[in-house]
């Protein structure tokens, strides 16, 4: 964002001191060692663990909707679908579907930015790669990263043109 | 000795992903903070904010009908908002920079990248706790000071009264 030069004269600024903060006094200081305590890990870790399951099915089920779109040639319907996986696939345990995707989702939306022609072989290798890493039974993490910086490599260059 | 809860502190978490939401929840239950609301877009977010008036709040950027930028922008900046000064955390998986950018000039409080780790999530709620911004208000923002970190060896453009050039106060 450009700010215009007559801000200098424009701009109020709110003191810390001049508005509500959401806690003060003991609870700030109970909440603060919450924050960093041993337990308090402990136990959002299990919730992590518990919720993993989830989080799997729901990476699944946007794998599948991945796959539908990937002869459709709807930028923005890859895009959707592959932005829930890299949010969600780390989560679930599918670091490297996670990675692959978020390439995925760089390479449409900087084709978009530079209004570039997506190819569609370079779509369709992200999809089955982010495919593959989610239905693999280990999370491969170095070979997904490898598969990864290839598939970055590739859209590097073709956007390079 | 058990952990202790946060009775009357309360979370809004405005997510469209259930599972993402729910994750949320369970962590803010962890951390103690046990009145979670949730909305599933900035609209019904908004209309939860009026009704509940949260603490703070942890946004999704892309939801559908509204999205986390219009809600962030509507909480700072529209008639009837219960509270412009909320804390705003936006959740997202949107990591380039024009978007976080964007999330940022709409007036976000703090920005947790996904996937979501416990670490960093505590890691932004200290700092709403801890390190408070002044709030901001021109021809084109409300919000948070965008403002993180001094920068001695920056030389303008200069856009406060406060800043200074060479060591000459820019009036």
């Amino acid at each position: 964002m450009t700010l215009k030069p007559n801000l200098l004269a424009d701009m109020t600024i709110t003191p810390v001191s001049a508005y509500p903060q959401p806690v003060s006094g003991i609870v700030k200081t109970q909440l603060r060692h919450a924050l960093s305590s041993r337990e308090t890990l402990k136990a959002a870790e299990k919730v992590m663990q518990e919720k993993s399951g989830d989080m799997r099915e729901a990476v699944l089920s946007y794998v599948a909707k991945l796959e539908a779109a990937k002869n459709s040639g709807d930028a923005g319907l890859l895009f959707a679908q592959a932005h829930e996986i890299r949010g969600l696939a780390a989560n679930a345990g599918l670091v490297s579907a996670g990675r692959i995707a978020d390439g995925l989702c760089r390479y449409l939306d900087e084709a978009g930015r530079r209004e570039a022609t997506v190819d569609r072989a370079v779509t369709s290798l992200f999809v089955d790669a982010v495919s593959r890493a989610s239905h693999a039974t280990d999370d491969a993490t170095k070979l997904g990263d490898t598969v990864a910086r290839e598939l970055n490599a590739l859209a590097a260059r073709k956007l390079a043109g | 000795m058990s952990a202790p809860t946060f009775d009357h502190l309360k979370a809004l978490v405005v997510e469209d992903n259930p599972q993402l939401r729910s994750l949320l929840r369970s962590l803010l239950h962890a951390l103690g903070i046990k009145t979670v609301f949730e909305a599933a877009d900035g609209e019904s977010g908004f209309a939860e904010m009026r009704e509940k008036k949260p603490d703070f709040v942890l946004t999704d950027l892309s939801m559908e009908p509204m999205n986390g930028l219009d809600f962030t922008r509507m909480v700072r900046t529209a008639e009837g908002s219960p509270n412009p000064y909320v804390p705003i955390v936006m959740v997202t998986g949107h990591t380039e920079r024009h978007r976080v950018e964007g999330a940022r000039d709409a007036g976000v409080t703090e920005f947790l990248a996904k996937p979501i780790t416990t670490q960093n999530l505590f890691l932004r709620i200290t700092e709403i706790v801890d390190r408070p911004r002044p709030f901001v208000r021109s021809e084109t923002y409300f919000g948070p000071d965008r403002r993180r970190r001094r920068a001695p060896d920056f030389t303008g453009p200069w856009r406060r009264r406060e800043d200074k050039a060479g060591g000459i106060e820019i009036q």
